[in-house]
């Protein structure tokens, strides 16, 4: 069987909540987790809120990491006025993605691998306010190390795909909320990575428009064969008229399957 | 190249250009302060090389043996331009001022006041009276020099106000052949006089006051010796002093004033001989040099205070573009920007900054102190700078350069540092 392109093994995050030198509480977020997407898949990983979706894909984007980070000092107990060093992010656990354990990942080697291998798409698109749609577009080729103009044309290229190619030069203010995310989806498609990671891509758009992106992330991974990981809170867009579900599974943070029509996480493993 | 792109959309255009405006106004105060100082420092060398010879032989010695020295020496150095004996003594003189008139004689009782003579041919020999005005009793150094077709060795000229025509310290009797009194330069300050005839009293050599004529006065404003110089033939000087054999100096002048060290050390080489003592120029005003140079940097130092201010301003300006900015630097992080490129975006704020400012700056300066000694010319040269002209040195132009862009590359560093740690899950969540 093929080696998964995602495979998060024995994840543990928790946060620790310190205040004034003293450890307050202690939030386990991941325990133990397990999570593999093979290539060409399309998950959708679905949870309440606060469960760690979006960490999870912050983590396997490697914009966050494994390990323990935040170190600040608290008193050993209260009657000890020694301090230790304490992580307020605790964590363990593998993360391998496209074959490569992120963990090991550092400085430009990590920004490198970010850059080829992965697509981020925001809630709220982070798309550079300066920029025209096509600059936006073409940034991650440009650091990638193409020229302007190469990166230009094929950011060119994406818009027309999309259908926007009459807002190349516009700035993202005045395009719509669904113009926006699809200049952030082109933007994240530049570098062809093989892994899209989409964090409530719909979350901020109108409904009208939240189909026409859920297809267009359908049409990516069936056409493009792009490995998408989509945290959502609105699994019902996931699905069709028919109630069959238009991606290939839902994963759920909390172990439970899903109910499609209420959208929740049901008691069943 | 994007990170250039970058630079120009992370720092807000009004900041660059305000920034950018007080790095030239750095830029171009150091241009012009400068430009001046080095006015100053020309009319000070100017001093320098008028009150001293290119290279000075320092050994007592006959006239006939200053004259063979000085064939060896003209034959063997190429270098030299002219080269004359001298002496150059400190002596004690009482140094009066004075009105010179005519004598009159009056008849008093069929008996004449005053004597009046004739000679063998009938004519009449007119007596005078000097009307003392000032005298001043100081220790002075005397030089006895010769002239060549009217020039000294050393370039004193320059610094004479007055009679500038030389030949007149070696002139002792006019077109009918009546004497004159010996013609001499002395230091401005003593006297006010720019000429005139003086009364001088070497002490300890004559019984009385001989009469002289003080050519002109030299300006030494930005240079005063230990003692005040006054300068007169070398025969005047050997007759006053009582040293009509002696020569004590052989007075050299060069092509290259610059490379005097290299050639005293090619005549020490050819004379060969300890007893002499050769010393040039530019060794003798060591020390003011020095001082000079010292002064040019602590100005240097003092104007370059606005290009710190200008820096502090890029620094905290910077500073707050980063707050300002995690979000949009949390989104480069996340597309995958390295490190490197993220730091490299604010230095090239920085060099920008630092490049225009330096470039407008420089041409700022070079055409406002055009502008600035075209407008206080007369005021400068009331101050003693003679024809006061622009002066810019690549040099000096090179370290203005390299220190403003070297300074505001600094103030991107922990700008940049701050924006490299941004944690992009934290920027992007702003």
């Amino acid at each position: 069987m093929e080696e998964p392109i995602i495979k998060v093994t024995d994840l543990k995050r928790s946060y620790n909540l310190i205040e004034g030198k003293q450890l307050v509480s202690r939030q386990q977020i991941f325990d133990n987790l397990n999570f593999s997407v093979q290539r060409g898949e399309f998950v959708g990983v679905v949870g309440p809120s606060g469960c760690g979706k979006s960490t999870l894909l912050n983590i396997i984007g490697s914009l966050d990491s494994v390990g323990n980070k935040n170190y600040v000092k608290v008193l050993l107990s209260q009657n000890n006025n020694k301090d230790i060093r304490m992580p307020e992010i605790e964590g363990e656990g593998s993360v391998v993605v496209n074959d490569q354990d992120i963990h090991l990942l550092k400085g430009a080697k990590k920004a490198r691998f970010i850059n080829q291998n992965i697509g981020f798409i925001f809630q709220f698109h982070h798309l550079i306010p300066e920029l025209t749609a096509l600059q936006n577009i073409a940034l991650p080729m440009q650091i990638r190390g193409q020229s302007k103009k190469i990166a230009s044309q094929k950011a060119m290229a994406l818009l027309k795909e999309m259908d926007m190619s009459h807002h190349a030069n516009r700035k993202p203010d005045i395009l719509s909320g669904g113009e926006k995310q699809r200049v952030a989806i082109a933007r994240a498609l530049i570098n062809s990575p093989s892994i899209l990671l989409a964090d409530e891509p719909t979350g901020s758009l109108h409904p009208k428009f939240k189909k026409d992106i859920i297809k267009l992330f359908i049409q990516l991974n069936q056409e493009k064969k792009i490995t998408i990981v989509m945290v959502t809170h609105d699994v019902g867009s996931l699905y069709d008229d028919q109630n069959q579900l238009m991606i290939t599974r839902l994963f759920s943070l909390t172990g439970s399957t899903v109910d499609p029509i209420t959208c929740q996480p049901t008691n069943g493993s | 190249m994007l990170e250039l792109t970058l630079s120009k959309y992370l720092v807000k255009r009004i900041y660059s250009i305000l920034l950018t405006t007080g790095a030239i106004i750095g830029v171009a105060c150091l241009i012009i302060i400068l430009s001046l100082f080095y006015n100053y420092y020309l009319s000070s060398e100017k001093v320098f090389m008028g009150i001293h010879p290119h290279i000075e032989i320092h050994k007592d010695m006959s006239p006939e043996d200053s004259f063979r020295l000085i064939s060896l020496i003209k034959k063997n150095i190429t270098e030299i331009t002219q080269i004359q004996p001298a002496l150059y003594v400190k002596i004690r003189a009482e140094i009066s001022e004075a009105a010179r008139t005519k004598a009159f004689c009056i008849q008093q009782d069929d008996k004449m006041l005053c004597h009046s003579r004739t000679d063998g041919t009938g004519t009449l020999h007119t007596k005078y009276g000097f009307h003392i005005k000032k005298k001043q009793l100081t220790d002075i150094m005397l030089k006895g020099i010769c002239l060549n077709e009217g020039r000294p060795v050393m370039d004193f000229q320059k610094l004479i106000n007055g009679g500038t025509n030389l030949n007149r310290i070696e002139q002792y009797e006019d077109t009918n052949h009546n004497p004159l009194p010996p013609g001499f330069y002395l230091e401005q300050g003593l006297f006010n006089a720019l000429t005139g005839f003086f009364l001088i009293h070497f002490k300890g050599l004559e019984t009385r006051k001989k009469q002289y004529w003080l050519n002109g006065s030299l300006d030494m404003g930005t240079k005063k010796g230990q003692y005040p110089l006054m300068i007169m033939s070398l025969e005047s000087a050997q007759y006053a002093t009582k040293m009509e054999n002696l020569i004590n100096t052989i007075e050299i002048r060069i092509k290259r004033p610059y490379h005097a060290n290299i050639v005293s050390q090619k005549i020490h080489a050819l004379l060969n001989d300890k007893s002499f003592r050769i010393e040039n120029w530019i060794e003798k005003e060591r020390a003011s040099f020095t001082f000079l140079t010292i002064i040019k940097w602590m100005i240097f130092a003092i104007i370059f205070s606005i290009s710190i201010v200008a820096a502090i301003s890029i620094f905290s300006t910077l500073y707050l573009t980063v707050l300002e900015n995690r979000k949009k630097i949390a989104i480069l992080k996340a597309l995958g920007m390295k490190n490197a490129s993220i730091y490299i975006i604010f230095l090239f704020k920085t060099l920008t900054i630092g490049v225009m400012g330096t470039i407008f700056g420089c041409l700022l300066g070079y055409f406002g102190s055009h502008g600035f000694i075209y407008l206080f010319k007369e005021s400068l040269e009331k101050l003693g700078l003679e024809n006061p002209q622009p002066h810019l040195s690549i040099y000096d132009i090179s370290v203005i350069a390299a220190l403003t862009i070297g300074l505001f590359l600094l103030t991107a560093v922990i700008p940049a540092r701050n924006a490299v740690k941004i944690d992009p899950i934290e920027g992007l969540n702003q």
